[in-house]
């Protein structure tokens, strides 16, 4: 069994998946690459003409993209950020052996399987200022005196967005981590308990690093899929107020379907996936660094 | 005791939040049209009722839309595997130096916004006489989730201990029976997880189902509740929304709570670092 | 020992299981060999397009018409007609269209122009703003089926009892917006203020009753940076700062209002006639309460609601042209006009339907909906009206959220519009 044998078996393995994948996935995206290049605008013109990096350089003049990438990047951030820290929380307290911890767990997983554009819709309502739940809660806890209507101005549409978003997707992040942290061996943290590290060190020394693989799965995954985020924002704001909310996905889509340019909407898309792509790069390498060595 | 009655609170708060919105969609299912929206709020519903249930099963084919989506949910998630677990298999045991080359490669196929490849996808659908059969939105759905899948896999296999496969190796199995024989049944959990990953995944999709099923017949249920509709275009009629959410998602609780432990502990194989 | 054939050989297997187990879908269910036209419908519809469809299948036999029922969503059945448009696909031989949607599928070359079936001169049995709204660069694209418009309705008995007659100026509508509301539990005036078409279709609206305009789709002149303009743009701005409106009207759309009026608690509602149908309906709180009203004008405006409505077109990709448009013609007879507006309530685009008694029986509304019906304003027939629409609906947003105040924002929208449609054209007759 020599080195090379085994390589070329594995390639034969990667092969299928990977071969169905570029057939489904990646002979679209070329269209949409090669669509960047064009001036494919149906509207004002049906002939498509080669355009070289025109649809590139239309994006430094644009103004509504570069608020929409800032959008898109705060709600990427700050909806991964939290769903993080939140699904960590709660990770770490079903680990723990109780009676019923069974059904709590598939509880707390509801959120991910009810259907997102339709919860976009009453997530909508529930921010309502009239209608909305979630004003008439926070008046009867004293915690408000007079109805927000939570969509109605920048800040706190994004918010609402955000918590929209954080409260459908933690449970896939906590999932993740939970089995993580099942995987830990509990000699290890009992070692460290008897060295007499506090809880929050066990935590910060042993567990976390333990942890760091699932986090990487969970954390890589959710970046993508907020990024591309689509159906939640569209219904919930449709981008308002005043484009607050606005993402380069729901931007591109325009262009595409409601504005019938393609070749702006692919360079819209085209320049978004290499930024992410770039991004993923430095974080798996960065995580894998320490890892290599094993 | 203190830390006894904090855990509980903790529970009960992480069950409120995760829960609060769902019951909200229940309690208005079961409430009569006037008191969905009025003010003052009402919470519970006087008296409970099931018209909204009625309505949805006996306007829509509902139960033919469960079938539909569940139908093309388990295929999607097991296309998906038979291309993933090999393809997992060989990255966890063959291949470590370039592992998270391949890795990375598949992730960044992912990154595409899967809304912009709605049109290049329809294309290939229609060319392909596609239109309204389920294998349009199987594809797709394999492919759009196989990276998620062979991330999950290619840790499960990690974690399984190398001198367990050495040893068929040793004992002259070939590849693929050692993957078959050995190596699948230990990963058995991250295979579930996997698949069921994937099978929410599908169930949930939207914008492809809506776009390449247009037969009422063919229909999966979140395209189904899409074409909800009251008396008018611009009403939203909140009670048979609420049902039929409340329908759809029945199915997906059972299946999560059947199969939690198998998650779990599949993921938990998945995580370990090898 | 590696046996690479194999794991081809053994993939081969598995996906061809796969894709016997999946191949087991229901076939499509196609009757024998007849011409089928088919067009999507939103769902709210369908079921009264079906007496339609038979009528019309019975008077031509061999024929049948595909009712698909589409997503309630009005953008998604735009964004499926599109998907399907832009492959070329000849899937729906009509289209059902939005007011707002034919210049751009005219101008992308996705319709086939009807005038040879429909000339000029059948105008006159149609309501006439229902009919121009189908043309696009002087080619007719698509015939109105049912017609809606703008209006602002109003409690009737809160008015009396107040002794508050209806307003005929936005000073009046403001002051009684504030005189008969008791915020929050009454409010005086609710619309749509979301980021969206609706948001445009309000503002036209207010701006047609301060003698403003929009865009001149003839010359491409921009009006939003005239006073009238940036007046129409305070109204609505300063709704909700003095309270006449709710703290959330940016973010409504017909529903959030319509639910407020509904429950009793608003004076004045701008909507369309759905919202009027259901106030109406047994049971309801607002029986006999609600009367009907244009949005108001001040001097040098006129009072209006906005044009909507939807009409078929034919599709360029349609392999049954003739068909389709033998359809329309079915579809825009009294008798096909009775079958969808009757159980339904919606305007009919058809002038002899608001003479007919089975119509006026059932929803004698009808008469004053002609009426009102002649002070349409209408949103302007460009190819690009999305854009515009969006520039328009994105700094009004922004205006009513406080990001930009009225008057800038107008000039940014006034500015962005001016770079999408580029130069204005000299007035029609003196271009080469």
């Amino acid at each position: 069994m020599n080195g090379r044998a085994t390589i070329r078996e594995s390639w034969v393995l990667i092969a299928p998946a990977f071969l169905f994948l570029l057939a489904v996935i990646a002979l679209p995206i070329l269209r949409v690459l090669w669509l960047s290049f064009l001036h494919a605008d149906l509207v004002g013109n049906q002939q498509f003409s080669f355009a070289g990096i025109d649809q590139y350089d239309r994006l430094w003049n644009d103004a509504r993209w570069l608020k929409s990438l800032g959008n898109t990047v705060m709600f990427t951030f700050s909806s991964v950020a939290i769903e993080l820290g939140l699904g960590l929380a709660l990770a770490l307290l079903l680990h723990r052996a109780f009676r019923g911890r069974g059904l709590v767990r598939a509880l707390v997983t509801l959120p991910w399987v009810l259907p997102t554009a339709i919860m976009a819709l009453a997530w909508a309502w529930i921010a309502n200022d009239t209608f909305g739940v979630a004003n008439d809660l926070l008046q009867r806890l004293g915690l408000l005196r007079a109805p927000v209507a939570w969509l109605g101005a920048p800040a706190t549409a994004m918010t609402t967005v955000v918590l929209a978003d954080v409260w459908k997707t933690t449970p896939f992040v906590t999932l993740v981590l939970l089995a993580g942290l099942q995987g830990i061996p509990d000699t290890v943290v009992e070692a460290a308990r008897l060295d007499g590290l506090s809880p929050w060190r066990r935590l910060a020394r042993v567990t976390l690093p333990l942890l760091l693989p699932s986090v990487l799965v969970a954390g890589l995954f959710r970046l993508i899929q907020a990024y591309g985020a689509f159906d939640l924002i569209y219904v919930m704001t449709g981008g308002g107020p005043g484009g607050a909310t606005e993402t380069v996905s729901l931007y591109a889509y325009r262009n595409y379907f409601r504005y019938l340019d393609f070749g702006y909407g692919s360079a819209l898309a085209v320049q978004a996936v290499v930024l992410m792509a770039l991004l993923s790069w430095a974080i798996v390498r960065w995580a894998r660094e320490p890892g290599e060595v094993s | 005791m203190t830390r006894r009655v904090a855990f509980a609170i903790a529970i009960l708060l992480a069950l409120a939040w995760s829960l609060g919105p769902v019951l909200w969609q229940i309690l208005t299912a079961i409430k009569p049209d006037a008191q969905i929206t009025h003010a003052p709020l009402v919470y519970w519903p006087h008296p409970p009722t099931g018209e909204h249930f009625r309505a949805i099963w006996e306007r829509k084919p509902f139960g033919l839309y469960l079938l539909n989506s569940t139908f093309i949910a388990f295929f999607a998630a097991l296309l998906c595997l038979v291309f993933a677990t090999p393809a997992a298999m060989a990255l966890a045991r063959l291949l470590p130096r370039d592992r998270d080359r391949v890795l990375l490669t598949f992730l960044v196929l992912s990154l595409f916004p899967p809304i912009l490849l709605l049109f290049p996808l329809y294309e290939a659908v229609r060319g392909l006489g596609w239109i309204n059969q389920p294998v349009a939105l199987v594809v797709p759905y394999a492919a759009l989730h196989l990276p998620l899948a062979v991330w999950v896999l290619e840790s499960g296999f990690r974690s399984i201990p190398v001198s367990i496969d050495e040893a068929a190796r040793l004992d002259g199995l070939s590849v693929v029976r050692r993957l078959v024989r050995v190596l699948a049944p230990l990963a058995t959990p991250s295979i579930v997880t996997a698949g069921i990953l994937v099978f929410i995944f599908a169930w949930n999709e939207f914008m492809l189902a809506v776009t390449f099923l247009t037969r009422d017949q063919a229909k999966t249920v979140t395209a189904g509740i899409a074409s909800v509709s009251g008396a008018s275009l611009y009403e939203i009629p909140w009670g048979p929304l609420c049902a039929a959410i409340t329908l759809a998602t029945l199915p997906l609780f059972v299946l999560v709570l059947v199969f939690q432990r198998r998650i779990v502990s599949g993921l938990t194989r998945g995580a370990v670092k090898g | 020992m590696i046996a690479p054939k194999k794991v081809i050989w053994a993939a081969l297997v598995l996906m061809s299981t796969a894709a016997v187990g999946i191949g087991c879908a229901p076939p499509s269910a196609h009757g024998p060999a007849t011409s089928t036209i088919s067009v999507l419908l939103p769902p709210s519809e369908r079921p009264f397009w079906q007496p339609i469809a038979n009528g019309f299948e019975a008077a031509h036999p061999g024929t049948h018409v595909d009712l698909v029922e589409g997503p309630q969503s009005t953008d998604l059945r735009e964004s499926l007609y599109t998907t399907s448009l832009l492959a070329r696909d000849a899937t729906f031989d009509l289209v059902y269209l939005d007011v707002t949607w034919t210049p751009k599928f005219a101008a992308a070359g996705w319709l086939r122009a009807l005038d040879d079936s429909f000339p000029p001169s059948e105008r006159e049995h149609f309501l006439p703003h229902a009919w121009d709204a189908g043309i696009f660069d002087g080619h007719l694209y698509r015939v109105p089926v049912r017609t809606d418009m703008g209006l602002l309705f109003y409690r009737q008995d809160w008015l009396d009892s107040a002794h508050v007659h209806p307003p005929a100026t936005f000073e009046q509508l403001a002051e009684d917006a504030v005189v008969l509301g008791d915020p929050p539990a009454r409010w005086g005036y609710v619309w749509q203020g979301a980021q969206y078409e609706g948001l445009v279709c309000n503002y036209l609206e207010v701006l047609t009753g301060y003698g403003g305009y929009w865009i001149d789709p003839e010359t491409n002149d921009i009006g939003l940076e005239d006073p009238e303009a940036v007046a129409a743009a305070h109204f609505l701005v300063d709704a909700p700062q003095v309270r006449a409106s709710p703290p959330g009207v940016g973010t409504y759309q017909e529903e959030e209002s319509r639910r407020i009026f509904q429950d009793g608690r608003a004076a004045f509602l701008r909507n369309w006639p759905y919202a009027y149908r259901l106030s109406q309906q047994a049971g309801s709180p607002l029986v006999g309460h609600v009367g009907v009203l244009l949005m108001p004008a001040t001097d040098g405006g006129r009072p209006s609601g906005t044009l909507g409505g939807w009409g078929l077109g034919v599709s360029t990709y349609s392999k049954n042209p003739e068909l389709a448009t033998e359809f329309i013609r079915y579809a825009v007879s009294i008798e096909s006009q009775r079958a969808l507006c009757a159980p339904t309530g919606y305007a009919p685009a058809l002038e002899a339907a608001y003479l007919d008694s089975t119509l006026l029986a059932v929803n004698p509304f009808l008469t004053r909906f002609r009426a009102l019906h002649r002070h349409c304003t209408v949103r302007p027939a460009i190819a690009r009206y999305a854009q515009a629409s969006d520039i328009l609906q994105r700094h009004l947003s922004a205006a009513l959220a406080g990001i930009e105040s009225p008057q800038m924002a107008l000039e940014h929208a006034a500015h962005e519009t001016r770079l999408l449609l580029g130069p204005r054209h000299p007035p029609r007759g003196t271009a080469g």
